[in-house]
């Protein structure tokens, strides 16, 4: 079921969809509506289900026009309610972490790299550095970010070196290899080398035949 | 405001409604969202207060005080380290030759007292090179400088005090009781024949100073009595000493000193202390407590304070080190103002450079047993190399305070200071 939360925008404009289709739906389907002589993309919003008691009174008290601006707004402003409730305790530790990240508790360089990150990338090292705090580092999460940043991505230990390589499946950026760093100085245990990175193409493994393919491999 | 509520505020703007409206409207909404993120805050306060409760800091702080001004600084609630060294100007120089006469009537007033380095300790072997004549210029004189570990066995009662209470932060940086040395006069040579101001001499000036003593936060009552005492019996097996009066959660009790018997302290409440041990003991305890400087506009200026400060205002306690962000976590929470340490990196060999332990210099290392030493000397560790930055005065005191924690700690490591 769609709730008034899934998929919001601030762009959206959203009234009260007094016949839905769905009795048990809450979100109807997006529509153009007429506003102040321009078209814009509206959300039906069925709110029988959750909201009567806020929206029904309305009906009685507004024209149409103010009600439906009055509604617009109260159903963003629930949207945001919507998408702060419930917050779990873990949330807050990750807040409080990302704030000793960016202070550079876990190092400048550390620091440094991480306040260059967008927050989509952000919220996931946090994650994962919750999470590997949580085991109290009976486990390390290097694999899990590594993945987690680079779909696709494989990591193989070479033993007769005593090393780790690493395959990424794009093409080398500075972004990428600050996301390796980072990973490396918060989830690789300290004594292990730094790994060796393989972007693009992948070494080949004779008896695999999905790497042995001519002019895209490397040599190792 | 924060980015929601400004996109709330911009989508009222935007409505098309009467103004009187929008205003009521948006104080409403105003209203009801602070309300909100005044919860969200609280909670969020209720979720760092768990993460962060049940740990234990003591905070010592340590200055070397001039004796004018001994009665500033017992208002700033400081207290003598050594408190014979208040009363009793003892003579801090020795003669090969034992005098038969009264020394302290040769000596100038201002010549008697413990002798402070103030100079960093790799110049201590240059400054011993010196020799002196005499004021009344009788015989020329060479001397060295004893280390005087007086003030640093004070310190043994903290440190046996946070094994006891299992608090597990820095105990004391205190650079100056490990600079108090005395001074030996290495020829045959009567006092009245050298009649000399060692701290007054020019080419010491500013390496030593005397007439000071060092002074901490800390009270110490000795010979205590126990108020309560439980023998074994059927229920309980050992012996409890129990101390209910004028205890705080500020206030610690130590039992004497026994090598035998296994000894627990209990904190019930924050106004009662129990001792529990497997044999009896004297009644004879030291009571501490640990009182909060007044550090303040009128706290004087040339008067230099040390504090064991480590920032435990964090959300993680790290039990064990693995990353290098875990490595550079516990440094960066030892830093403090111009005193600040950072990983280097790991190795498999000692470093070439490193920064001289207490060991080698002034034969201390903490009180940490000779068992203790040969398991860590023994043991094939990685060696975890930290680079300090300090004053270059107290560089090594600093580096021997944050390495002496780091070995006690997190002992997977062999920790050593790289200059």
């Amino acid at each position: 079921m769609d709730y008034l939360w899934t998929d919001y925008r601030r762009e959206l404009f959203y009234l009260s969809d007094t016949t839905p289709t769905f009795p048990f739906e809450e979100r109807t389907a997006f529509t153009k509506q007429e506003r102040g002589g321009k078209f814009v993309e509206s959300v039906g919003i069925n709110f029988l289900l959750r909201f009567d008691e806020i929206f029904l009174p309305l009906f009685k008290s507004f024209t149409l026009e103010n009600r439906r601006e009055i509604e617009n707004v109260f159903y963003h402003f629930l949207a945001q309610l919507d998408r702060n409730c419930g917050k779990h305790k873990f949330t807050f530790v990750e807040e409080l972490l990302e704030q000793e990240l960016a202070k550079n508790f876990y190092g400048e360089r550390a620091g440094e790299i991480f306040k260059q990150l967008n927050s989509s990338a952000k919220r996931k090292v946090v994650r994962l550095l919750r999470l590997q705090e949580e085991c109290e580092e009976r486990k390390l999460f290097f694999r899990e970010a590594i993945q987690e940043f680079f779909a696709g991505a494989k990591i193989y230990f070479y033993e007769d070196e005593e090393k780790f390589l690493l395959y990424i499946p794009q093409e080398e950026s500075s972004d990428g290899k600050k996301i390796i760093e980072l990973s490396t100085i918060l989830f690789l245990d300290i004594s292990c080398r730094t790994p060796e990175i393989f972007w693009g193409n992948h070494f080949g493994i004779i008896g695999e035949p999905e790497t042995m393919r001519l002019d895209q491999t490397i040599i190792f | 405001m924060d980015e929601v509520e400004k996109t709330l505020n911009e989508i009222l703007d935007t409505a098309r409604l009467d103004t009187d409206l929008k205003t009521c409207l948006k104080k409403s909404l105003n209203a009801i969202y602070s309300h909100e993120r005044k919860i969200i805050s609280e909670l969020k306060l209720e979720v760092e207060t768990e993460l962060k409760s049940g740990r234990k800091f003591l905070p010592i702080v340590t200055a070397l005080v001039p004796r004018e001004k001994i009665p500033v600084m017992t208002e700033k609630n400081f207290y003598a380290v050594d408190k014979d060294g208040l009363s009793d100007k003892n003579l801090s120089v020795f003669f090969k030759k034992p005098p038969v006469f009264d020394v302290k009537k040769i000596f100038d007033e201002s010549n008697s007292g413990s002798y402070f380095l103030c100079c960093p300790y790799e110049e201590v072997e240059e400054l011993c090179k010196k020799t002196f004549v005499g004021r009344n210029g009788v015989r020329t004189f060479s001397y060295r400088f004893v280390p005087q570990k007086r003030l640093v066995e004070q310190e043994l009662r903290l440190f046996r005090l946070v094994e006891l209470y299992k608090i597990k932060t820095p105990v004391i940086f205190s650079p100056y009781a490990r600079r108090a040395v005395d001074i030996q006069i290495l020829d045959e040579i009567e006092p009245r024949e050298i009649d000399f101001d060692f701290s007054g001499n020019a080419e010491l000036k500013g390496k030593i100073v005397d007439d000071c003593i060092l002074m901490w936060n800390v009270s110490v009552k000795s010979n205590v009595e126990s108020k309560g005492y439980v023998s074994p019996n059927e229920d309980e097996k050992f012996h409890r000493y129990i101390f209910d009066s004028g205890v705080n959660k500020k206030s610690f009790v130590l039992p004497p000193v026994t090598s035998e018997i296994l000894v627990e302290a209990k904190r019930i409440d924050d106004t009662r202390i129990d001792i529990i041990s497997s044999g009896e003991l004297e009644d004879a305890f030291e009571v501490l407590k640990i009182v909060a400087p007044k550090i303040d506009k009128t706290f004087p200026d040339d008067i230099e304070i040390f504090s064991n400060t480590c920032d435990t205002d964090r959300v993680i306690e790290k039990n064990r080190l693995r990353t290098a962000g875990d490595v550079n976590y516990i440094l960066s929470s030892l830093t403090q103002g111009e005193f600040s340490c950072s990983f280097e990196t790991l190795s498999n060999t000692p470093p070439a450079n490193q920064i001289k332990s207490y060991q080698k210099n002034f034969g201390h290392n903490y009180f940490t047993s000779r068992a203790e030493e040969l398991f860590r000397f023994k043991a094939k560790l990685p060696y975890c190399l930290v680079r300090f930055k300090a004053p270059e005065k107290y560089r090594t005191d600093y580096a021997n305070f944050v390495l002496h924690f780091l070995n006690r700690n997190y002992p997977e490591f062999s920790w050593r200071g790289v200059i």
